[in-house]
């Protein structure tokens, strides 16, 4: 189950709609698994688990405050990154051609 | 900038705490998984205040160091490259603050689960683990970028 936690993490750009494509490969691999198997409770036990996972995720139970602002925190880091990077640049080449914007 | 090393020893050791207190006493299978569950929750929000306190102090010194980097800069060569030497020493303090927010967000997926007794209080522990090693890794990576400077 340890690697839930990152799984769920790269679910956070579209949750539902991932959890619903998910859903739908879930199906295929549990058909697949019920054709194959010879009575594997460990793999019965390991789809059992991401299907609960799913269910949570599908039904926004999850904590969507929480998630959100970590995204939209994230996001404005990489922004006010991405920001800054470029002022240093204009401030470099303006330093260099004699441009003064101010 | 020591003032945002200082501010991320005090938040790191806070979340760390506050793992400590929703660890402990789930060892002694007192508390109710909702209690636990709370706890994990105020940790995880706690968390995110710590990280986003974080990245606000390395964004205020990053946009101090760039323009320091182009004042010092001789040439528009030699101003290009150490910016460029710079930002690629920089992409471990961006990764780690990517694996926080992650992993924060990753813990707060949990707390449903955990409510409804789908995953163990372990697992939500492990999450929370994740988060207070994530926040370590910050630290680390930012006293060492403020340290080595360019």
């Amino acid at each position: 189950m340890r690697t839930i936690a990152p799984s769920l993490a790269e679910l956070l750009h579209d949750a539902k709609l991932l959890a619903d494509l998910y859903r739908e490969a879930l199906v295929l691999i549990r058909k697949v698994v019920d054709r194959a198997r010879a009575g594997n409770q460990k793999v019965e036990h390991l789809l059992s688990d991401i299907e609960d996972v799913l269910d949570v995720v599908a039904d926004g139970r999850v904590d969507p405050q929480l998630i959100a602002h970590a995204h939209a925190d994230l996001k404005k880091f990489d922004e006010v990154l991405s920001r800054d990077d470029a002022t240093a640049d204009g401030v470099l080449r303006d330093k260099f051609s004699g441009v003064n914007n101010s | 900038m020591k003032r945002a090393i200082v501010t991320l020893f005090v938040l790191c050791a806070y979340v760390t705490l506050g793992y400590a207190a929703v660890s402990i006493p789930t060892g002694c299978s007192g508390p109710s998984q909702q209690h636990v569950v709370e706890r994990a929750g105020s940790v995880a929000t706690t968390a995110l205040a710590a990280v986003n306190a974080a990245r606000d102090n390395f964004l205020e010194w990053n946009s101090a160091h760039e323009l320091d980097i182009v004042d010092h800069a001789t040439s528009m060569e030699e101003g290009t490259r150490n910016l460029a030497e710079y930002r690629e020493r920089r992409q471990v303090v961006t990764a780690a603050f990517q694996a926080a927010y992650g992993a924060i967000a990753a813990a707060a997926a949990l707390l449903p689960l955990a409510e409804a007794g789908k995953v163990t209080q372990v697992m939500l522990l492990d999450a929370l683990s994740e988060v207070a090693t994530a926040i370590e890794a910050i630290r680390g990576a930012v006293d060492a970028i403020m340290e080595k400077k360019t």
